[in-house]
């Protein structure tokens, strides 16, 4: 059986969330270019037990499991595209002149985000899908010659279903080869 | 990206001009000087880094022979420096930009003439950078 390693970012791209598995196969990506380098995290909120132990007992009675916050993901993106700028604001974009005139109604972006990582180990690299993802924004660095002004993504990860067996699910990692190619694993 | 070769023809191409030119006898080079008798610009710039923004710290010095009395061409040294400044300080280019570090210092050569150095900053965003 072959092991994988993951690490580093090779693109990410975006699309309107999805809500099914099949909806992959759909989606219509669009490349966020400029990824701030090490900004990219996908963070996966511990969940916690809490045990009740009886006064004259020294192991547990009960123990409550409580699933973490939803998982996050995270990243800066240093080119203002106006496609993901529509995607991400409520905005008014004039081709014609560059205009951007940015409402003042905010927006929660629901967006599929696909990750496809760098081939770190034996020319396998992973494309990782979260067909639901509610994105807020921010801005990170100043207005300054020295630095670029960070469009800085947070992601809420949400759920989908999945095909065969219906159920909610929260993203789809595929093994592929460095030219991305279906990887059978079928046999040793 | 940028490399170091860049960044000198960068700076070289914000002072050669003809204010700056007709203030020289020898030339605005690259790296090394093309006279020692002459009174030349130099610039010179020893690596770029590779990040989204990339910065170096290229010098520009100004190298003028001493007088016959053997004392430095102060006012030489002092009349292209003031004329190089405004070229360096805060330009911004399509590709690059440039702010003067400080206003430079003068420095007396190994062989007993003077130069004025003028370190300056070098920015350049790299477009579509990958390297995350």
């Amino acid at each position: 059986m072959a092991t994988y390693a993951v690490g580093g970012v090779e693109q990410i791209d975006l699309a309107p969330a999805f809500f099914t598995e099949a909806g992959a196969a759909t989606a219509v990506w669009v490349r966020a270019e400029n990824v701030a380098p090490d900004t990219v995290v996908y963070t996966k909120n511990a969940d916690t037990e809490t045990d009740l132990v009886p006064e004259d007992k020294d192991v547990a009675f009960i123990t409550f499991y409580t699933p973490g916050e939803a998982d996050t993901i995270v990243f800066g993106l240093l080119q203002h595209h106006p496609t993901i700028m529509a995607m991400l604001f409520n905005q008014e974009y004039t081709a014609a002149t560059s205009k951007t005139t940015m409402l003042a109604k905010r927006k929660v972006a629901n967006l599929a985000i696909r990750i496809t990582t760098r081939s770190m180990k034996d020319g396998r690299k992973q494309i990782i899908v979260i067909p639901n993802v509610n994105i807020t924004t921010s801005i990170v660095n100043n207005l300054s010659k020295t630095a670029l002004q960070q469009l800085l993504l947070t992601g809420k990860v949400g759920s989908f279903k999945t095909t065969t067996t219906n159920l909610d699910a929260i993203s789809i990692k595929t093994w592929v080869t460095d030219a991305g190619a279906v990887i059978d694993s079928t046999t040793p | 990206m940028k490399d170091a070769f860049d960044v000198t023809a960068d700076v070289i191409s914000l002072i050669n001009v003809p204010a700056v030119k007709a203030l020289i006898t020898g030339g605005i080079t690259a790296d090394d000087r093309g006279s020692t008798n002459l009174v030349d610009i130099v610039v010179n710039c020893f690596g770029i880094t590779n990040n989204p923004i990339q910065k170096a710290s290229p010098n520009v010095n100004i190298y003028a022979p001493n007088l016959s009395s053997g004392k430095k061409d102060a006012i030489k040294l002092r009349t292209i420096a003031k004329a190089l400044i405004p070229l360096l300080d805060t330009q911004f280019r399509p590709t690059f930009h440039t702010d003067v570090e400080d206003s430079g210092s003068l420095i007396q050569d190994a062989d007993g003439n003077w130069f004025y150095n003028i370190p300056i900053n070098y920015y350049s965003i790299q477009t579509n950078f990958n390297n995350i």
